[in-house]
């Protein structure tokens, strides 16, 4: 047996974003918890902006969907679709380094790693506490 | 060793290597023997069917299974009988299925993924075991493998195991509280990538602290832990309370018992969780 998810999508949503970002990512998502994919800023660029950084591995219809008319799920009849459209605007799918205008969108073969992708975004991690 | 130790080790090993992968093993008899007696715990075996029964599933609801690699986990059955299923409801938090065809373990990117519980009683014991099998993939950040309540440097009544710990400069670390933390630097003595069997061994009011690696104790201390016995709050497997410190590798199988565990049965079970990890000890 196959899995379908055959793609690995690593997103990284500017700081300003991320509630935007949330209704996207719950209205391509598969569960109604997904208005929570994107919390901490966490990664930053080499100017020192601030992104959310979201990986996992996708469906073959993700880059479909992303490009399409969006429709509230059954999960999330409710969404706020404007603010997932406004977040759709910003999508750029291998587009290249993040940066704060742009929601980017790193999508390889799902055994394609996190790191390496969080690599091609230019994003490093802010340092975190040191336990 | 003596020749009597090495020989029921060995007996184990085969006993468990010749049914690895099949429905009749050594498994039943060691949750038997672990939890049987009413302990608070966990067993976590992250493969889609374990005894026969679908054991992964793709969301936190449990309709969809997990069937092949590559598929995310969104529930993991608890295997002890405590009924302490780790779930993840968001979708990219999810972990990754991820097998071999030989070995089995969840994949963590280490870029928001864990699983939690809901709260789990251990407030009648002062005890604890934990064995994992586990691969640390990096030394980059400091990583949460399995932690008891959100924070336990604060909390009392928790524990924490770490791979690694202030970004590398412990390999892994381990923390229990009673009402004081005991949090002794291990050091450098593992370096990513690192597959191994981990255990933490506590008791808070003896006080003891003991970190094992590959059935060798890398450290006890006997630093105060306080008083008081273990919480009733949610274990988080991967991360500091679903939002920080997350654990980079793979997930092999997580044993959590509230309880002391004979030495024998600490031996049976690192043996195990060492076969399935992939390693011989």
């Amino acid at each position: 047996m196959k899995t379908e998810y055959i793609q690995r999508a690593t997103t990284a949503t500017p700081l300003a974003h991320i509630p935007d970002a949330n209704q996207l990512a719950l209205c391509l998502g598969e569960s109604s918890a997904d208005d929570k994919t994107f919390t901490s800023a966490s990664y930053q660029d080499a100017d020192g902006n601030l992104y959310s950084v979201a990986s996992t591995v996708a469906k073959s219809v993700f880059a479909e969907m992303a490009g399409q008319p969006l429709q509230a799920p059954d999960h999330a009849p409710d969404m706020d679709l404007a603010a997932a459209t406004r977040a759709q605007a910003l999508l750029q799918i291998n587009g290249g380094i993040a940066s704060p205008d742009v929601i980017a969108v790193i999508l390889g073969d799902r055994k394609e790693s996190a790191q390496d992708h969080i690599n091609a975004l230019g994003l490093t991690r802010v340092e975190q506490d040191s336990v | 060793m003596s020749a009597i130790t090495s020989a029921i080790r060995q007996s184990i090993r085969t006993s468990i290597r010749s049914s690895f992968g099949i429905t009749v093993d050594e498994r039943p008899a060691l949750i038997t023997s672990l939890f049987s007696a009413g302990e608070q715990g966990a067993f976590y075996i992250p493969r889609p069917v374990v005894n026969g029964v679908q054991s992964l599933f793709q969301d936190a609801a449990g309709t969809t299974a997990v069937t092949a690699d590559g598929d995310p986990v969104g529930l993991m059955l608890d295997q002890s009988g405590n009924g302490n299923h780790a779930t993840q409801s968001v979708s990219a938090k999810r972990l990754i299925y991820r097998t071999d065809g030989t070995l089995h373990w969840l994949e963590n990117s280490g870029t928001g993924q864990f699983f939690e519980t809901a709260a789990i009683d251990f407030t009648g014991t002062n005890k604890m075991t934990v064995v994992a099998g586990l691969k640390k993939e990096s030394d980059d950040s400091t990583g949460i493998f399995v932690e008891l309540s959100p924070i336990s440097d604060t909390t009392n009544g928790s524990f924490c195991l770490f791979a690694p710990s202030s970004n590398g400069s412990n390999s892994y670390r381990i923390f229990s509280r009673g009402t004081v933390l005991s949090a002794p630097q291990h050091g450098v003595f593992a370096t990513a990538p690192d597959t191994a069997v981990i255990s933490l061994i506590a008791d808070i009011a003896a006080p003891i602290l003991t970190l094992r690696r590959n059935s060798s104790v890398i450290q006890t201390s006997t630093g105060s832990q306080g008083s008081g016995n273990y919480g009733n709050n949610p274990v988080y497997i991967g991360a500091r309370a679903g939002a920080n410190l997350f654990f980079e590798g793979g997930t092999h199988s997580l044993v959590i018992r509230g309880a002391k565990t004979s030495a024998g049965d600490l031996d049976r079970l690192e043996q195990y969780t060492a076969i399935i990890t992939g390693i011989t000890l």
